[in-house]
């Protein structure tokens, strides 16, 4: 226990260090009280215990377990970011296997979709800036391309950012830009308008975890960031600019003029100490050194923090990136526990992410079934979550059985799937998102329900439809299945399978069938993640 | 009960619109007019590409830099306009030019952000357009109608700059007409200005369109017992609000054939001019801020027989507009803002053209809330820079505000947790055009 000693001893003079500054104070280094975890299995179990364990503190009776079908809808939305296909749903729920819930929670993430949908995900967080820009909307694809071949290798988490922050330039001097290269990271510092500033408040905020861009004007009144702490941070990035003479002519920056003043910061780390500078090391490596270096205590907690948030609508520090005396943890020691386990698995973030899948703290169902349940930071119960753009889209796709026939190459730019997602993007919280009256009206009467609801034109319906082998019952259970991943309750059963056997409104069995297809996907069980 | 308008004011309305007197004055306009309940509105007018203000509100006749239009009286003493715009010249009395507007952003997006939103971007943060901040202080939740309707944007300059930012998506405009800009005239302007899938699918008859809704329900009100949510809480609302949309008397508002043809010719039969008439049905139906945008401004070559061509159908358009808002009494009720991002150099360049010019150009209010029939501030003789004090972007917006009566201080919560007020507390009133 040697390293942990010293990580200890490096903590106390850091915190030495940081309090004669008299700079915000970093939080300590997690104290390892439990072993070291090896498999997400055994992380799971501690994270389990460290619930049980607040959920007993605060008198708290947590929800039952999620049943078959809840939770098989919840894993493949957020794994996957889509609902399951009605095949699939089937096969899970006749399953009669008691270890299931653990197979498919291994296959999910073997399936291409989980990468591709966790690259989208941080795509979105990484580069927001690309979602509606035409003008870096282009980007999109060479980022996702890079960032999914590092996912897909297992490329630790560290070495990932290490490579984002320090993407050697594309532009090439008086010959101007290199061209677009298939796979690159170099889009952070072009959506960031390669500005220091931005380049550093951003990576401040994804990969430390704090919201610094108040402090860039005026001193943060309620956060004890300074005005200068942020510019000594943006020295980091001062090299930024894109358009260099040539190489040779690259000055190593490490000091930055703090914009309508004549004051001149050097490069200074986030708690207060000063880099030892090598020659060979530009500014930005020397910044992700700091930064990704195993007792930095900003890197490893955020990460966990955030991955918690994916899956939980929350996270246990609340906003992920504004921490503070108002803002502490909502379980302390279970985020130690995640960050430690970040750390001592090589920054794996697929390593947590299955431990957190697996323990019942996430397979809890989404129903209040206690008054104790109702304070989300005591995550007594899933948080019902809304959906991105696209979960909604292809969850739509999936279940009406559409075929996009945009190419490949366009989609980033046109195309129904765009089209789509661009009326439901959001940067709201995901457990308030809300609603707008267009975008009911576009799931009401627009063109793409419309046209996947006609009889005449959804391949699916019309295959239920026309299916002479199966009763009024046995269809609408298969539509049920394929929307909300459920059989109907008895009593919904009864109620639309009596609906459809009467014709609904116009005496039509088959237009009854489709109605029935139409309140489905319209409904709000349809269109959140629970 | 008909609002009492002079002789002059008559023959301004029924000159303007050449229309006979008898029978002109809806009732229902009338009584919205005078109902105590009734609210402001705004009628943001946005000029896409940057118009050449120095050929339309502050000639240089004379100098080098004038151009080859003429200055033309107007109804209020002692200000001119550019020829090409007479009608709305029997306009200025209730009209504030502002001449000395200045900024230095001359880029197109930029610009257009800055100007909707009153922010130059910054990052992540997403500052609201003018529309959803005004919107959210006037209008009413559980109005029919959006309270924030936009005609026709051209948002390729600037996606930000026309959407709800941190306000979140009940506050988004409705949009009609997009991608329409520079449209066709003619009979096809009404269709490209409904609202899009308003409309029950056409294989959908009325009945089963309330059938499924009422399965819909079933469905809703059982998954929604035992998940006390705010996302489901919203997700209902929007349903049954648009629900009423669809049903709503409100919704007919975006009819135009309900409009006589001799109203519609006034107005001018292209989108900026229906788009014009179906600001003045929204405003009157108590709808607090409807935008209508213009494009075609950005003339870098042949300004003038563009900006002739442009102002033909922004004279038509705009001056029928105050004249419709006064003979109905809602003028006084309704401030119109007329702007785009900036103004055009006063050198014409070898293309006859002229180029962005951001330091000097003129801005317009009108209607309630302004004191009109003057020009505030003014450019140099040769129109390259604001002589005196320069209006900031932030100055004009708390300007408006304080003519509608909004605190432009007041504070939102934003995306990043920072409160952001209307209007950036650095804003100058400008006093002396507000009534």
């Amino acid at each position: 226990m040697a390293a942990c000693g010293k990580s200890w001893a490096v903590g106390l003079v850091f915190a030495a260090v940081t309090a004669a500054a008299g700079q915000e104070s970093a939080p300590p280094p997690p104290r390892v009280i439990h072993a070291k975890m090896k498999t997400p299995d055994e992380l799971a179990k501690a994270i389990d215990r460290h619930m049980e364990a607040h959920w007993k503190a605060n008198n708290v009776t947590p929800a039952p377990a999620a049943d078959d079908a809840e939770l098989h809808r919840r894993l493949c939305l957020d794994l996957l970011g889509q609902i399951p296909a009605v095949g699939d749903a089937r096969t899970f729920l006749d399953d009669k296997d008691p270890a299931k819930r653990d197979r498919k929670i291994a296959e999910l993430f073997s399936r291409p979709a989980f990468l591709n949908h966790y690259v989208t995900v941080l795509r979105l967080a990484w580069l927001p800036q690309a979602t509606d820009n035409q003008q870096f909307q282009f980007l999109s694809p060479s980022f996702e391309t890079w960032l999914r071949k590092k996912l897909k290798d297992n490329t630790p988490t560290d070495q990932i950012v290490r490579d984002l922050l320090t993407a050697p330039t594309l532009f090439n001097g008086r010959q101007g830009f290199n061209g677009n290269p298939s796979e690159s990271p170099f889009a952070f510092n072009q959506v960031n308008e390669f500005k220091p500033e931005n380049v550093a408040a951003a990576a401040s905020r994804l990969f430390m975890g704090v919201k610094i861009e108040c402090a860039q004007c005026h001193n943060h009144p309620t956060a004890p960031y300074k005005k200068e702490q942020f510019w000594e941070l943006a020295a980091f990035f001062a090299d930024v600019q894109p358009t260099i003479a040539s190489v040779s002519d690259v000055k190593v920056k490490r000091e930055i003029k703090i914009p309508d003043t004549t004051k001149v910061v050097q490069a200074k780390f986030f708690d207060g100490q000063t880099p030892k500078w090598d020659a060979a090391k530009s500014p930005r490596a020397t910044f992700v050194d700091w930064l990704t270096a195993k007792e930095n205590p900003y890197f490893a907690r955020n990460f966990a923090n955030r991955l918690w948030a994916h899956f939980f609508g929350a996270g246990l520090i609340d906003p992920v990136d504004e921490p503070g005396d108002d803002n502490q943890p909502a379980v302390p020691a279970l985020l130690d526990e995640l960050t430690r386990a970040f750390i001592d698995n090589n920054y794996d973030q697929q390593f947590l992410m299955k431990a957190i899948v697996q323990s019942k703290a996430y397979q809890l169902t989404s129903r209040q079934t206690h008054p104790s349940q109702a304070d989300p930071r005591l995550f007594a119960r899933m948080a019902v979550k809304g959906l991105s753009g696209e979960q909604l889209f292809d969850s739509l796709s999936l279940a009406t059985g559409f075929v996009d026939s945009t190419p490949r190459e366009q989609r980033v730019f046109g195309g129904t799937r765009r089209d789509f997602v661009a009326k439901f993007s959001t940067t709201e919280k995901i457990t308030e998102k809300q609603t707008s009256i267009l975008q009911a009206l576009t799931m009401m009467n627009g063109r793409f329900v419309t046209e996947q609801t006609a009889l005449t034109r959804s391949v699916f319906l019309d295959g239920i439809v026309q299916s002479p082998f199966w009763t009024t019952r046995e269809k609408v259970d298969m539509l049920f299945l394929a929307t909300l991943s459920r059989p109907p309750a008895a009593a919904e059963a009864e109620r639309f399978a009596s609906y459809v056997d009467r014709g609904g409104a116009d005496n039509d069995k088959k237009k009854a069938l489709a109605d029935v297809f139409w309140a489905l996907l319209n409904s709000s069980e349809f269109s959140l993640n629970h | 009960m008909t609002p009492t308008l002079s002789r002059r004011d008559w023959l301004g309305v029924s000159a303007g619109l050449g229309l006979s007197l008898s029978g002109w004055l809806p009732r229902l306009a009338a009584e919205a007019a005078v109902n105590p309940k009734r609210k402001r509105s705004c009628i943001l007018l946005w000029m896409n590409g940057g118009p050449s203000t120095i050929d339309m509100f502050d000639l240089k006749p004379g100098h080098g830099n004038g151009g080859p239009f003429k200055e033309i009286v107007t109804s209020a003493p002692g200000l001119k306009f550019g020829e090409h715009l007479p009608k709305l010249a029997r306009h200025a009395h209730e009209m504030a030019v502002v001449r000395s507007m200045s900024t230095k952003e001359g880029d197109h997006g930029r610009a257009t952000y800055y100007l909707h939103t009153g922010n130059l971007p910054q990052g992540v943060l997403q500052f609201p357009t003018l529309g959803s901040l005004i919107s959210k202080e006037l209008g009413d939740p559980a109005a029919d109608l959006p309270n924030f309707v936009s005609v026709a944007p051209f948002r390729a300059f600037s996606q930000g700059a026309f959407g709800p930012g941190f306000l979140g998506p009940n506050f988004a405009p409705l949009v009609v007409g997009e991608g329409n800009f520079g449209a066709p005239a003619g009979d096809t302007a009404d269709r490209v200005l409904k609202v899009p899938d308003l409309d029950r699918p056409k294989d959908v008859s009325p009945g089963q369109a309330d059938s499924r809704y009422d399965l819909l329900r079933d469905l809703d009100g059982g998954f929604g017992t035992d998940r006390p949510n705010a996302s489901l809480a919203s997700h209902r609302s929007a349903y049954d609000r648009a629900v009423m949309l669809m049903q709503s008397v409100g919704a007919k508002a975006f009819d135009l054939h309900e409009e006589p043809m001799k109203v519609r010719d006034a107005y001018g039969r292209n989108i900026f001019g229906q788009g014009c008439l179906l600001a003045r049905r929204l405003v009157e139906r108590g709808v607090p801020f409807v935008e209508v945008n213009m494009g075609g401004w950005d003339t870098h070559q042949n300004n003038f027989d563009a900006v002739q061509r442009l102002c033909g159908t922004l004279d038509a358009g705009w001056s029928t507009l105050m004249a419709d808002l006064a003979a109905r009494g809602l003028l006084e009720s309704t401030t119109v803002i007329w702007m785009g991002e900036f103004g055009r150099t006063p050198r014409i360049n070898q293309n006859k053209g002229r180029d962005h010019h951001q330091n000097s150009w003129s801005a317009v209010l009108a209607g309630g809330g302004v004191k009109g029939g003057q020009a505030y501030g003014q450019t140099t003789a040769d129109g390259s820079k604001v002589d005196g004090e320069p209006t900031g972007v932030p100055d004009l917006l708390a300007t408006l505000c304080q003519a509608m009566g909004v605190d432009h201080l007041k504070t939102n919560n934003s995306n990043i947790g920072r409160p952001i007020r209307i209007v950036d507390k650095s804003a100058k009133v400008i006093k002396s055009i507000v009534v």
